[in-house]
């Protein structure tokens, strides 16, 4: 196993791809807007904060945000073919793939939770509310921008990340054993949504940590030297 | 600093660039090149000598260990050198972040351009630059590094001349290092001689024979114009030896029909008549260009 040197020159490179404007800031803000004005049409309504949460934020923006972000930070490429630049500067691959998907998961969990916190703003949810939603939100989009990140070590574009959102979008709406393994039918319970296989908010919260360390540990076996 | 391939066999999942079919290498310290065609493995075998492509038979070693054990050690540039660069970022600030990726083993950015004469480019963003320019930056962000081994894929590669004459004088210094391994790929024969580099010929995957100077092919041409011929004979890169003898060229390359037909090419190029061309045996060496 090569050597591993996580420094903070390393988060550099991603973090700008990440927050550059052609790739992130134009369909992320407009997810985030599409988010408030969802927010601003249900205000009237019973339980504006549960129909924008469940029906918007948590089913549309946090997903489309997250990968839009996974996907810029890797500049929509494979983890190992955007790593390339680092690796020429002289990062081992480990901490070049690792670095890629700490930003990744960072970018996509201030997103989420940034869009939670303006859409229960609009709503006028109760300030306790807004402020666990959206820390629950953060934990959603880092799994999520953890996950995507670990598709995108797949296929020479980083088209794994697709399959994932695909396979998020068919098996998260449901309530059963398999909608588990998405992080949409967590984020679902836990903004008060049915919760899949019965799982407590609790176990759903630690599932979603899991996920983190899961993606975490694919980007690392696949960026192993190769043998 | 010795690194040494023994026994590899791979095969690239990109056709062009070839296999490697029992490739073996040992160098230590200096200036080499790795000649032949990306068919013949060229790319490939600096790619599994960096260490970034999966073996499937045999072993890399730089200094005993495997190659990714320091990879601030080594540095690989690829053919695909704009792949290798942020191209969104500024060039200095390119060069600012390798430093900071490398802990401050690099030259200053400002240096590391100006040693090609390229200083000029610090400001301009990579997607701004032209082919030979990122090409041109791309080199300084591998010689601005202080590593132990260079594995460059055609350094001189699209360069404007004077910063190609800068290269070689750097590749040369950098050679001089006693503690420095500097292998460049090429599929010129003419360059690989010009930079000064120990020859290592591979074809088909593997290192063949070092070409022997009384192995060459020696051709004698006499011209209408033979300053002429001679003239476009230095752009063909089959030719490894070309001497001016009056009115006639004494030239010499490992393949003899390749410098056959790159005479028969320089000639038409050069708008002179062909008075005759005869294969010379056992011809004293001429001037390596």
């Amino acid at each position: 196993m090569g050597a591993f040197s996580l420094s903070p020159s390393l988060l550099q490179l991603p973090l700008r791809r990440g927050l550059g404007p052609r790739r992130a800031l134009v369909p992320v803000t407009g997810l985030v807007l599409f988010a408030l004005v969802a927010a601003r049409l249900v205000r009237g309504q019973a339980h504006p904060a549960d129909s924008v949460l469940l029906e918007t934020v948590g089913a549309v923006v946090i997903p489309l945000a997250a990968i839009a972000l996974v996907r810029a930070t890797l500049s929509g490429r494979s983890v190992g073919d955007a790593a390339a630049p680092l690796l020429f500067f002289g990062a081992s691959r480990r901490a070049a793939a690792t670095a890629q998907l700490l930003v990744a998961t960072f970018l996509a969990a201030t997103v989420a939770a940034l869009a939670t916190l303006g859409a229960l703003l609009v709503v006028h949810a109760a300030q306790a509310d807004i402020v666990r939603s959206s820390a629950l939100a953060a934990l959603a989009g880092a799994a999520y921008g953890a996950l995507f990140t670990a598709g995108a070590s797949f296929g020479r574009s980083g088209g794994g990340a697709i399959v994932v959102l695909v396979v998020d979008a068919i098996l998260g709406p449901g309530d059963s054993a398999a909608a588990v393994i998405t992080p949409r039918a967590h984020l679902r319970a836990l903004f008060g949504g049915v919760a899949p296989a019965d799982l407590s908010s609790r176990v759903s919260c630690v599932v979603l940590v899991v996920m983190i360390a899961f993606g975490l540990l694919v980007v690392n076996l696949r960026a192993r030297p190769p043998r | 600093m010795v690194i040494e391939a023994r026994a590899v066999r791979t095969v690239s999942s990109l056709a062009p660039e070839g296999r490697l079919d029992g490739f073996e290498l040992v160098a230590e310290g200096g200036l080499h090149a790795l000649v032949g065609s990306p068919g013949d493995g060229v790319s490939l075998a600096l790619a599994a000598l960096a260490g970034r492509t999966r073996l499937r038979h045999g072993t890399v070693f730089v200094d005993g260990a495997a190659p990714d054990a320091d990879p601030r050690a080594i540095v690989w540039l690829g053919r695909a050198a704009a792949t290798m660069l942020p191209e969104t970022m500024r060039v200095d600030a390119i060069l600012a972040l390798a430093a900071r990726v490398r802990g401050g083993r690099t030259q200053g950015s400002t240096a590391a351009l100006a040693s090609l004469g390229i200083e000029a480019l610090g400001s301009r963003r990579l997607r701004t630059l032209s082919r030979a320019d990122v090409r041109a930056v791309a080199l300084a962000v591998a010689l601005a590094a202080d590593a132990k081994v260079y594995l460059l894929d055609e350094p001189l590669l699209d360069l404007e001349p004077d910063v190609a004459a800068r290269a070689v004088h750097l590749l040369r210094q950098r050679a001089r290092d006693a503690a420095c391994v500097v292998i460049v790929g090429t599929a010129s024969e003419r360059e690989a001689r010009r930079l000064g580099a120990e020859v290592h010929l591979l074809r088909g995957g593997r290192i063949v024979s070092p070409p022997d100077r009384n192995g060459l092919a020696v051709y004698r041409a006499v011209a209408s114009d033979a300053r002429a011929l001679v003239g476009s004979l230095a752009e063909e890169d089959a030719i490894v030896e070309l001497e001016s003898l009056g009115s006639a060229v004494r030239v010499a390359g490992t393949d003899a029909t390749q410098v056959a037909a790159a005479i028969g090419r320089a000639a038409v190029r050069a708008d002179v008549d062909l008075v005759s061309l005869e294969r010379v045996e056992n011809a004293a060496p001429g001037q390596v260009v």
